[in-house]
């Protein structure tokens, strides 16, 4: 029996063509065929691929990276040592292709997949002839992806599927004809041209589906049910599945009259979680459009994931992403954990979605941004409480950041390869240390000015592939060529900080500074008749001395501007005993403990 | 004896605490003020290694002192709410009593593990049975429903517990321990809802008052919780011990000189 329901909206796909505003130069047709008995996507793809630089091509670079989860051997698995952000490796998954054609030719006999040794998440293809450039070829595979149980961004867990870097991609091809490709690292995934894509996805009746792009079609036929989807403009598509999936819409309008549908597809049980990621969404679509300029497409999907697939939440794809968090919310008091992980994946719609970095080679461009404009974010949401928002502490996010950074050991600079920090230390780095160094600089020299040079930043890189020259560029243009020379070189590429030490000695304030950082900072004093007096601490001098000599007490830098000092205790100083701790509270627990093992 | 006691848990609470304050003291030495969360997380990997090294010792001795100290003490304690005899009298009472409770307790913790174990079955089994299904909220509901067999299972078995060493103040162990059975039940509410006031007073532990006056407060509600220990405590003696028939005679035993009621 062939029942079909078929709605196209010819309207809503001019719409996003539109979105672009310009043309893709390739195109992807994407078909997906989901078995969730044995988790295998049987899938075909068509691209339509322009040699777009300035030099003949002989080759084509694909990403297998399903095949990441081949075997131990495979570059992502040796990195990660099989696990990722505390999910572990426990099954295998891969990508394996059938047919390959360029123009018709079997060019898969051709093919390498073994650029690493035991590493088969790339594929080198030799064409038949050499592409000139502007010249146009069609390729053509079929596969069958298996996903592994949720690891890594992919896989199942139950009925839930995400499916996610499941297709033949191929890598980016730079302006001088050379392909930036990679082995699927252990961190960063993501580097590929624009293009619009097409995507099919076939489940089974009463499967409900979250894709990249916008849903155009929907047919029916027997007990399967098959929904076309369109995205323009986008380096990737991934799909997310499940029987059980509940959906709650939100339209966003942005200031210029775009409109945004927003779709969430969540677990039952789910409902007060969700309630508060449709909030932050909307927020942040306002937030982020406001500052690096509206959101291009006319959907954004969010998926909350069930408990027990962590592997593959917060994780974000073309105008798709999977938060996280779980069921349950007190009201009026946000979590942050259902606010970081949104805002989070939603910045990433801007870093790395639109502003399409080379993820591996400048992790910092993609998290380190992102990072900074989600903890802005939540700063302006939470205040002090951005980070950790309970009764009695409440510390920001970026005081977090600041403690992940420099804890025990400082981390590497931030702009360096994602493979080529120590295990452990990336996330610190990378998020954490770029993002205090960013805050730093707006809170040092201004927040409106830092979000102008940011946003002329993003506006201007959009659909584009920058590199952090052009991230410095735009803050050179905001601030003067110092910025870039003196404080985000240095801080940035060379791991640079700012040290402060404050002493008190006979009534004279001193501070002295270390770490390569000039940072402008203010002191205040206190003196002995309980007057309060400010001065200015210039950031070219090393030292400071005060001119009183009847300072009681100094603190440096009191309104916490510069985030880049390993440890702060030392910032102050006063005269006399130190205040007291709280140890009327420890003892009283402590009490409690006793008496409870005791009589 | 209830003061006594009072002043001995906190005896040794205090061992760990001077060792914590020193510790803080020493981790954040100019700083404006501690209730600065920034400076305190500059201090937390020191803190930790130095909590770790000084004060997780200290407070695992005193816990250890406080665990083998506790039985006699609460024998010694039961005896003086009983009796009413002098300091010097309970503690005699509570050393002559500590082998017999000891022997008690090996008797109880057989059938005691065995109700807990199959009570702690019932979570898992809800567990188990909704692992599989993407509703957490209805997972977690479950399994923390089928959790207060486990709560109630534990509370029985230490009030239980305590009555029955109350009544090895005028009993054998095996009568107490059927005196012990039998009033558990009945004696049951009194425990729960003793013990429920004194989980309220312990969440009032962060007060929004200065170092010193919070020290004070803290200290007054510290002893109020040991008042509802004794509290609970006279009423096992008053369920399991023959004779005695009123509660408020039996307060007498609170009295901070020890002395016998007149």
């Amino acid at each position: 029996m062939l029942s079909t329901r078929a709605w196209i909206l010819t309207a809503l796909v001019v719409a996003s063509a539109s979105v672009a505003r310009g043309q893709s130069t390739h195109r992807y047709e994407l078909s997906a065929r989901l078995d969730p008995s044995t988790h295998q996507v049987t899938g075909r793809v068509t691209i339509h691929w322009r040699n777009d630089s300035s030099a003949a091509v002989d080759h084509l670079m694909f990403h297998l990276y399903l095949n990441a989860f081949a075997s131990d051997d495979t570059v992502f698995m040796t990195e990660s040592g099989g696990q990722l952000r505390g999910t572990r490796f426990h099954g295998h998954g891969s990508i394996e292709l059938q047919t390959l054609t360029v123009d018709g030719s079997d060019v898969l006999s051709g093919a390498d997949d073994e650029l690493v040794p035991g590493d088969h998440t790339q594929l080198r293809v030799p064409l038949p002839e050499p592409v000139a450039p502007g010249e146009t070829r069609v390729v053509e595979a079929n596969f069958v992806s298996t996903l592994p149980p949720v690891f890594a961004r992919s896989g199942y867990h139950g009925d839930f599927h995400m499916v996610a870097q499941w297709f033949p991609k191929l890598a980016t091809l730079e302006p001088d004809g050379t392909w930036s490709s990679f082995p699927y690292h252990g961190n960063g995934e993501f580097y590929a041209d624009f293009a619009d894509y097409t995507l099919e996805v076939d489940t089974p009746v009463g499967w409900e589906v979250g894709a990249t792009g916008e849903r155009v079609a929907e047919t029916t036929r027997d007990d399967r049910v098959v929904r076309r989807f369109h995205a323009a403009r986008v380096h990737d598509a991934a799909f997310a599945t499940a029987p059980w999936f509940r959906e709650r819409s939100a339209e966003y309008r942005g200031e210029d009259g775009t409109s945004v549908q927003v779709r969430v597809l969540y677990p039952p049980g789910y409902g007060a979680a969700v309630d508060r990621h449709v909030e932050v969404t909307l927020g942040g679509l306002r937030r982020y459009g406001r500052l690096l300029g509206e959101y291009p497409y006319p959907t954004l999907t969010v998926i909350v994931p069930p408990r027990g697939a962590d592997g593959a939440a917060g994780m974000e794809y073309p105008t798709l992403f999977v938060t996280a968090g779980p069921w349950w919310r007190f009201g009026g008091a946000p979590m942050a954990l259902h606010d970081e992980v949104t805002a989070h994946e939603l910045g990433h719609q801007w870093f790395q979605g639109m502003v399409a970095t080379n993820e591996v080679r400048f992790p910092m461009l993609d998290e380190g941004l992102t990072e900074w404009i989600t903890s802005d974010y939540l700063q302006a949401m939470h205040g002090r409480g951005s980070g950790l928002n309970s009764p009695l502490p409440r510390i920001s996010s970026f005081e977090l950041h600041r403690f992940s950074a420099f804890r025990g050991f400082p981390t590497a600079p931030p702009n360096r390869p994602a493979h080529r920090f120590r295990r452990g230390t990336y996330g610190r780095a990378v998020y954490s240390r770029s993002a205090v160094v960013l805050e730093t600089v707006a809170r040092t020299w201004g927040r409106a000015r830092f979000h102008r040079a940011l946003g002329a930043y993003a506006r201007e890189q959009r659909f584009r592939h920058p590199v952090p020259e052009d991230l410095y560029r735009a803050f050179d243009a905001e601030y003067g060529p110092w910025m870039s020379r003196r404080v985000l070189r240095p801080a940035l590429d060379q791991g640079a900080f700012a040290s402060r030490h404050a002493t008190l000695i006979d009534g004279h304030a001193r501070g002295l500074r270390w770490g390569d950082l000039p940072l402008p900072t203010r002191v205040d004093l206190w003196h002995r008749d309980g007057r309060q007096s400010v001065e200015s601490w210039p950031g070219r001098d090393v030292a400071f001395s005060s001119q009183a000599d009847d300072v009681v007490a100094l603190a440096i830098d009191a309104q916490r501007h510069g985030l880049l000092d390993p440890d702060r205790r030392d910032d102050m100083a006063r005269e006399g005993a130190p205040p007291a701790s709280p140890i009327g509270r420890v003892l009283y627990l402590f009490q409690a403990l006793v008496a409870w093992l005791g009589p | 004896m209830t003061f006594v006691v009072h002043v001995i848990v906190t005896v040794l609470a205090a061992l760990p605490t001077l060792r914590w304050a020193r510790a803080f003291d020493l981790l954040v030495p100019g700083a404006a003020g501690v209730s600065d969360t920034v400076l305190l997380l500059d201090a937390l990997p020191e803190f930790v290694r130095v909590f770790g090294r000084d004060v997780f010792g200290a407070l695992a001795a005193v816990l250890l002192f406080g665990a083998l100290l506790g039985t006699p003490l609460q024998m010694a304690w039961l005896a003086a709410l009983h009796r009413e005899p002098s300091l010097r009298g309970a503690a005699r009472e509570g050393l002559l009593q500590w082998p017999r409770a000891f022997v008690l307790d090996l008797v109880l913790v057989i059938p005691v593990a065995i109700g807990i174990g199959a009570a702690a079955l019932i979570p898992y089994a809800a567990h188990l049975g909704l692992a599989d299904q993407p509703d957490a909220r209805l997972h977690d509901l479950a399994v923390l429903s089928a959790s207060l067999p486990l709560l109630l299972m534990t509370a029985t078995a230490l009030a239980c517990r305590d009555l029955c060493r109350a009544a090895l103040l005028a009993s054998g162990i095996v009568a107490s321990l059927r005196v012990g059975l039998r009033s558990t039940v009945r004696a049951l509410p009194a425990y729960l809802g003793i013990s429920a006031l004194s989980l309220l007073l312990l969440s009032l532990g962060s007060t929004g008052f200065g170092p010193f006056l919070a020290l004070l407060v803290l200290q007054l509600l510290a002893f109020l919780r040991t008042l509802l220990r004794a509290c609970w405590l006279a009423i096992a003696v008053q369920r399991a011990v023959p004779g005695v028939s009123t509660l408020t005679a039996r307060l007498g035993g609170m009295s901070p000189i020890g002395d016998k009621a007149t």
